[in-house]
């Protein structure tokens, strides 16, 4: 989509459309993708504002239509009767939205923190000593014969860093289900995207 | 000990006086070690409790070695509903909002993930609210009140007892329970990562304007985590087997059925994520990427002329993450 277009759309939705905005957006309004961009900004927005959380019981279509692609995606990957293999469509559908647009912005500071990160670590690697401790009450076979030492990375270059971040917002999404800390889950995703998405 | 007490009087000559006195304070003391476990399980329901329903304002410093960051946190609780917002303060400006459930990220470039927890609040992650860490692997010590950002805070240690996991040294504010300041500790006592308030109040009402995203601009994009990456010429029968979990944890989120592609892990305190993905060109190089107290641990296999890739990411070693992600194995299932 057009970049002016998508201004557009935000401009009007502030209410800050001129003329010319407002006629670009009305003449687009049958293309999908920008009714599509014009039902998430309100999302967005209604979020925003601390409005319209439940989904569940909001009934304003424009909230909906995001959030049910998502819940049918999360329904599909865990109700689907196995026979059905919702693998299939799901994570293509899933990657056309997953856009990382604009990773320039963050991209340097990332790159940055995390090769500093991942070096200090390569100097004084983090690695358990095995043998040094009794581990009681673990009766795993492995752990006491396990001789191989983790291989420690050193330098991940951009597209490996934003590959991390993923990983650490997939596994803060599972950490937040869980209370105990309050907001250190989030705390510790926020502080390594500061310098590390 | 009162039977040590009653002794007193019933003792027999041959007990001198040191020895009886040796006697009782042995007995004591054991009273007193059995009061503090069940006196630090108080201050961890508590500081549960506080990180929920405390309102409060402050700047937090995330350490890593020698990197830090600093966020300014808002939380507040009303009506029943925690609402925060966490703000980058260093760099490039991030926020994080959360009102219930919804946990929304606003990236530098003014994009939105939008994270669900809904998604993993199944039954066994409820079972963790009542969170306690399991005394078979985590000892826990009260050691000592100590001043921090002008507030009286206890100091507690969750020591773990094998090398599956670190110790959490915890400070807590003594009159809300709320932390303060933690430490993870690896198993040789280093610090891999510090999370500490620097400044802190507790103000009775917080209004909506302090919780409202600070960006900038105009919000590009509104975007979910999507699911991870299959490949598609994988058989659909694959389920997927966690065939070494260390002691103590359990599944928050198994894999239940065929094409089931993340699972997580939880101890109560410390937790894992395992994905199984398609092969890609930018996949992390295999090994432990570490940053601060998270590891993220990469593995490759070939099974049946397929390939796939395994990742462990968490608050673990980077040892545990090898062992879990190496035992991640396919086993196919009958087609129906």
């Amino acid at each position: 989509m057009d970049p002016r277009l998508k201004e557009s759309i935000s401009a009007l939705m502030d209410d800050e459309a001129n003329e010319l905005e407002l006629q670009r957006v009305l003449s687009h309004l049958d293309e999908s993708d920008v009714q599509e961009a014009w039902q998430r900004y309100h999302l967005v927005r209604d979020v925003m504002k601390e409005r319209g959380l439940d989904y569940s019981t909001n009934s304003k279509p424009s909230l909906n239509i995001d959030v049910t692609a998502s819940v049918a995606a999360a329904i599909a990957e865990q109700d689907a009767p196995p026979a059905e293999a919702p693998a299939e469509i799901v994570p293509e559908r899933a990657e056309s939205r997953w856009r990382w647009v604009g990773m320039g912005a963050i991209a340097a500071s990332v790159l940055f923190a995390a090769v500093l990160f991942v070096q200090q670590n390569a100097q004084q690697p983090v690695i358990p000593q095995v043998a040094e401790r009794d581990v009681e009450s673990d009766t795993s076979p492995s752990t006491a014969v396990h001789a191989k030492q983790p291989r420690i990375v050193e330098q991940l270059d951009a597209s490996q860093v934003r590959r991390l971040n993923e990983y650490l917002l997939r596994h803060a999404e599972h950490s937040i289900a869980q209370p105990g800390f309050g907001m250190a889950p989030l705390a510790r995703v926020a502080s390594v995207n500061s310098v590390g998405i | 000990m009162l039977r040590f007490v009653l002794s007193r009087y019933t003792m027999k000559p041959a007990l001198s006086p040191m020895q009886i006195l040796l006697a009782l304070l042995f007995a004591l003391s054991s009273v007193i070690a059995r009061g503090d476990t069940s006196q630090i399980e108080v201050w961890l329901s508590r500081m549960q409790t506080a990180a929920i329903e405390q309102n409060y304002r402050g700047t937090i410093v995330i350490s890593r070695g020698n990197m830090s960051s600093s966020l300014r946190v808002v939380h507040r609780f009303a009506d029943g509903v925690e609402t925060e917002r966490l703000t980058q303060l260093d760099g490039a400006m991030g926020e994080i909002i959360r009102h219930g459930n919804n946990v929304m990220c606003v990236f530098p470039d003014n994009r939105v993930v939008q994270l669900e927890k809904n998604k993993f609040a199944n039954p066994v992650v409820k079972a963790f609210a009542d969170f306690m860490p399991d005394s078979r692997y985590y000892e826990l010590a009260l050691l000592k009140e100590q001043r921090l950002v002008n507030r009286a805070t206890v100091n507690l240690r969750v020591a773990a007892r094998d090398q599956h996991r670190y110790t959490y040294d915890l400070w807590l504010d003594k009159p809300t329970g709320l932390l303060l300041q933690s430490s993870l500790l690896d198993a040789n006592g280093k610090e891999l990562e510090r999370f500490r308030f620097t400044q802190i109040e507790f103000p009775d009402v917080i209004n909506d304007e302090e919780l409202e995203p600070m960006h900038g601009g105009k919000i590009v994009a509104h975007e979910f985590i999507p699911p991870v990456p299959v490949d598609q010429r994988w058989p659909d029968n694959v389920m997927w087997q966690v065939n070494y979990v260390p002691p103590g944890f359990d599944a928050v989120s198994a894999a239940l059925k065929p094409g089931d592609n993340v699972m997580a892990y939880s101890d109560g305190l410390a937790s894992f994520s395992i994905f199984v993905e398609r092969v890609a060109a930018d996949m992390m190089p295999e090994g432990a990427s570490m940053v601060g107290a998270t590891v993220a641990y990469a593995d490759k296999f070939e099974s049946d002329g397929h390939h796939y890739a395994v990742t462990v990411v968490g608050q673990i070693p980077a040892m545990t993450a090898m062992m879990v992600a190496e035992s991640v194995r396919p086993k196919m299932m009958e087609k129906q």
